[in-house]
């Protein structure tokens, strides 16, 4: 007994000292995987809707992301008119504001859409009407790191940096993020960078377009998308295809090892789409 | 020395003294039904006396001269036969699956939701009580108090079923573990093993039709293997025998065949039109059943593909074209099973020239375009306009003159919830056979035999007369018959147009285009008659694009689903669900005489068909809001075809009236 109240007084001091206090205001919201939750309140739309009377369908957006999502835009796709009729079957989201100092719980939003149900067919019971919510909107991606060039990795030993030719991250925050970085020097002075980038979030991006690229404090000018046509800084995606690989090369003037920070930063489309389904009721 | 005919003689002696032995035993137990045990004590002396002779006797004398090549052997697997049919009897997985095998054949017959339902219950709990050792009997003893305070509700929605269980499990988790502690039988986590229960709930729900309601629930197509697993794989029979413990020649003899029969069944599939039910409601468990059974309806019975394919396997041996092969064999012999048995079901009788014409017709129906568009039952219509003429041939009277003054007695019922205005005409005819002349039929003098109906509800008792002062005398039919003019039957299909896209935005549209419009045939009420319409590229194609080299069609046939006729057709017109018909801005004209197809009037309907197509007619032009989409949006629109016509019901009985006899 002596001894299990020694291993857990052990345990709590061990546990209590691996903590640092969290400094206010110095979160880093770019991590991990986050993104935009989308649900329907309850109640709106109702579980039965009966015919020929109006309903209400609000939909709460909760930007969870790192990145504030603009040019959104929600959708109803699918109800058929014969049945339900939406007075308004998008909204625009200008803006919604996603985590950071100012706003740490990200922003929320509310859109309603009004509707009015029709006649059931004859004298069914019963219809059931699926439709899907669409949110499509553009946001951001930024991917900054510190990383070790050694410009001449066969050379004598170097007591600078140890390079890390490959390094994995779990994302930067948003739903699209990047994955691994590579690090490949190509004698006598070039290097070549590839940056994985993967969908992690439950929705599909379009389009993605890398916007800048620096090396310390050099702009990385010649990056391309290997999946898109010659040195292309955007590209397009498919359902099947929700990776992508940029390879920038560039022109190194130091020759001994240094630390020096990766920054790129990306815009992309996404979208999510939630399947639902409609009630009419005699 | 013992000669080889003594040895015989003695031998075929003591065959003739064991077989008497079960009967003796029998008797002398004083029970007939402890002939299981007489038997298995006859076969274990057999094997004992076996053994004892060497393996140069044989016990069997039939056997006696084939069996000395083969040193015995086919004796020791009769043998051994014999005592694994015994072994394997006492065996409850065994058992349950010969009990289990043989209710699933009566239930395929008898089509009663509740037994079927009943015996589910009791396959489960024994499952859980002898296959599994009473793991996880507690957890289906609770599924089963739950199910029936419940009212066999299964919830609309897969996770609200699983939270539903889920306090079961954890319920009946606690009082295993607790039993557990208090018996000292193991840990109170030790509990756990009953989550095993799980699986004989999962099981009994399969068999029930869960499947079939998965259907609805996750909007699956049907594909063949679905239909397979619906109508043809016994499930509970299949899951004793796999849990049978015992291992000898018979058991795993029926293992192997259950084994060939799974994948014969599940790689063949059946002949499909693949569709969903759109039935929506809460179910409880008979709403699964008849989501089952009406599957099974819809899907045409035919040949069991088993027995197809194991005649054709041995028809086609050596051929290789196209048309003579295994594949053409088994297509062939399905199709054709699947016409008769629909000739059989319309009341054809075999061999006839009519169940010949009624094959022919189904055969040309499979080619003839118009005639294919297929129509399902709109489940969400629970209450259709239907009318029925009833009698009972007891209350007709045997004899008959002036001065009887008995009527023959029928009812009328009609059911009309959508309040249609109705013209009813009743009448009846006594039609002489042989050579008894026909008699014009009339009803009772007070009573009206043609009227304007309205009422959501009608049940009259008519009486039939004889329109002559001649009394009655010999054989007639007895011909009732209640003609409804004016029967409105309307029939909707949904479509969505995309307008003009590339391959790949159509793709990307179609997952999202599938669940929203889950049905690609029409629907109708089970009325009298319904209109079978299809629009579009294509009968099974949902989506109707804007290209210069796509053709939009309308095809159309009115099908007779009643037993009695359609006189006439009165109309048939194209409409929107409020009602409203399409305007202008629809063009749907015949292809040749590049007339409007959008209505119809006083269309003559061969009566001797069941299936009438209507004209053939392209859609050559709608509105633009249809044809103009951005690259992601689609447009869902319902089409109705309303079909008004007359129809005749028509029953009739033979009756022999004798002659009155005078004092």
């Amino acid at each position: 007994m002596k001894k299990i109240l020694l291993l857990v007084l052990v345990l709590i001091v061990v546990v209590s000292c691996g903590q640092t206090p969290e400094k206010k205001g110095q979160f880093n919201f770019k991590q991990g995987t986050a993104e935009v939750n989308m649900r329907l309140l309850d109640g709106n739309p109702p579980e039965k809707i009966y015919p020929n009377s109006q309903f209400g369908l609000i939909v709460e957006l909760d930007n969870q992301a790192a990145y504030d999502i603009i040019n959104g835009k929600i959708q109803l796709v699918g109800l058929d008119k014969s049945f339900f009729e939406v007075e308004s079957e998008e909204e625009n989201v200008d803006l919604l504001l996603g985590k950071n100092i100012l706003t740490p719980g990200g922003e929320k939003k509310f859109f309603e859409f009004r509707g009015q149900a029709k006649s059931l067919f004859q004298n069914a019971e019963e219809y059931r009407g699926i439709y899907f919510l669409k949110l499509r909107y553009n946001t951001a991606l930024d991917f900054v790191d510190t990383i070790c060039i050694n410009p001449s990795p066969y050379g004598f030993y170097d007591a600078g940096c140890t390079v890390n030719p490959r390094k994995t991250y779990s994302g930067q925050g948003g739903p699209f993020a990047v994955t691994e970085l590579e690090e490949i020097v190509i004698p006598p002075n070039e290097i070549e960078f590839r940056i994985h980038l993967r969908n992690r979030g439950r929705g599909q991006a379009d389009f993605l377009i890398l916007e800048t690229a620096w090396l310390g404090d050099e702009p990385l000018a010649n990056c391309g998308f290997l999946e898109g046509k010659g040195i292309s800084r955007a590209l397009d995606l498919t359902a099947e295809q929700q990776e992508a690989t940029v390879i920038c090369r560039h022109t190194l003037q130091e020759t001994k090892s240094y630390t020096t920070s990766f920054v790129a930063r990306f815009q992309y489309r996404y979208e999510i789409k939630q399947e639902h389904s409609l009630r009419l009721v005699k | 020395m013992v000669t080889k005919g003594e040895k015989e003689g003695a031998i075929d002696a003591d065959f003739t003294e064991a077989a008497k032995a079960p009967e003796r035993t029998a008797e002398k137990q004083g029970d007939s039904g402890k002939n299981a045990e007489a038997q298995e004590k006859w076969f274990k002396k057999l094997a004992k006396h076996n053994v004892g002779r060497g393996s140069s006797d044989s016990y069997f004398p039939t056997f006696q001269k084939w069996t000395k090549a083969s040193g015995g052997y086919a004796k020791d697997l009769a043998v051994a036969g014999g005592q694994g049919t015994v072994n394997s009897i006492k065996d409850p997985g065994f058992f349950l699956f010969i009990f289990s095998g043989f209710a699933h054949i009566i239930l395929k017959l008898v089509q009663n939701s509740t037994w079927e339902i009943l015996l589910g219950v009791i396959f489960m709990f024994f499952f859980a009580w002898l296959i599994m050792e009473r793991q996880g009997l507690i957890l289906v003893i609770f599924f089963i108090i739950w199910y029936v305070l419940k009212g066999g509700v299964v919830f609309h929605d897969p996770l609200a079923m699983a939270l539903s269980i889920l306090p079961l499990l954890l319920f009946a988790i606690c009082v295993r573990g607790v039993f557990n502690l208090v018996s000292q039988q193991g840990g109170f986590l030790q509990g756990a093993n009953e989550s095993v229960g799980l699986l004989a709930i999962a099981i009994f729900l399969v068999d029930l039709g869960l499947i079939a309601f998965l259907t609805e629930w996750l909007h699956l197509p049907l594909s063949p293997l679905l239909e397979a697993s619906i109508y043809y794989i016994p499930w509970w029979p299949l899951v004793f025998l796999f849990r049978t413990r015992r291992e000898n020649l018979v058991i795993n003899f029926l293992k192997f065949l259950g084994i060939v029969y799974i994948v014969i069944i599940l790689t063949f599939g059946i002949a499909p039109t693949a569709y969903t039910s759109s039935k929506s409601a809460l179910p409880g468990a008979e709403e699964i059943v008849k989501a089952k059974q009406e599957l099974r309806e819809k899907l045409p019975p035919g040949e069991n593909p088993a027995v197809s394919s194991f005649k054709c396997l041995w028809g086609t041996l050596g051929k290789v074209d196209t048309e003579n092969n295994y594949e053409a064999c088994v297509k062939k012999r399905q199709e054709d099973s699947q016409f008769k048995a629909f000739c059989i079901k319309e009341g054809y009788t075999e061999d006839t020239p009519a169940f010949g014409q009624c094959m022919d017709e189904r055969r040309k129906l499979k080619d003839d375009l118009a005639r294919q568009a297929t129509g399902i039952v709109d489940p969400t219509i629970k209450e259709p306009t239907w009318a029925e003429i009833k009698f009972d041939v007891n209350n007709f009277p045997k004899i008959y003159d002036d001065s009887n003054l008995l009527g023959f007695p029928f009812e009328l019922s009609i059911k009309n919830p959508r309040r249609q205005t109705l013209t009813v005409t009743v009448n009846c005819n006594f039609k002489g056979t042989g050579s008894t002349p026909s008699v014009a039929g009339k009803l009772d003098e007070g009573q009206q035999n043609s009227f304007l109906f309205s009422d959501t509800l009608l049940s009259q008792t008519y009486f039939c007369f004889p329109n002559t002062k001649e009394p009655l005398k010999g054989d007639y039919k007895l011909e009732l018959t209640a003609r409804l003019d004016g029967v409105t039957t309307k029939s909707r299909i949904t479509r969505a147009f995309i307008g003009d896209k590339t391959v790949a935005q159509r793709d990307a549209l179609l997952p999202e285009i599938n669940r929203v419009v889950p049905i690609v045939e029409s629907q109708a009420p089970p009325e009298f008659a319904r209109i079978n319409f299809w629009l579009g590229h294509s009968k099974t194609d949902r989506i109707i694009e804007s290209k210069p080299y796509k053709l939009t069609l309308f095809v159309a046939n009115v099908e007779n689903r009643g037993t009695g006729k359609i006189v006439a057709i009165d109309d048939y017109h194209l409409e929107f669900l409020d009602g409203t018909l399409l305007d202008s801005s629809w063009n749907i004209i015949e292809a040749i005489s590049q007339q409007s197809c959008k209505q119809s009037t006083n269309l003559l309907f061969d009566s001797s068909q069941k299936i009438m197509p209507l004209k053939t007619c392209k859609v050559t032009d709608y509105p633009e809001d249809l044809k103009e989409l951005p690259p992601d949006d689609f447009d869902i629109a319902t089409f109705v075809a309303s079909l008004t016509y007359d129809y005749l019901l028509n029953v009739s009985t033979p009756i022999s009236i004798k002659p009155v006899i005078l004092p």
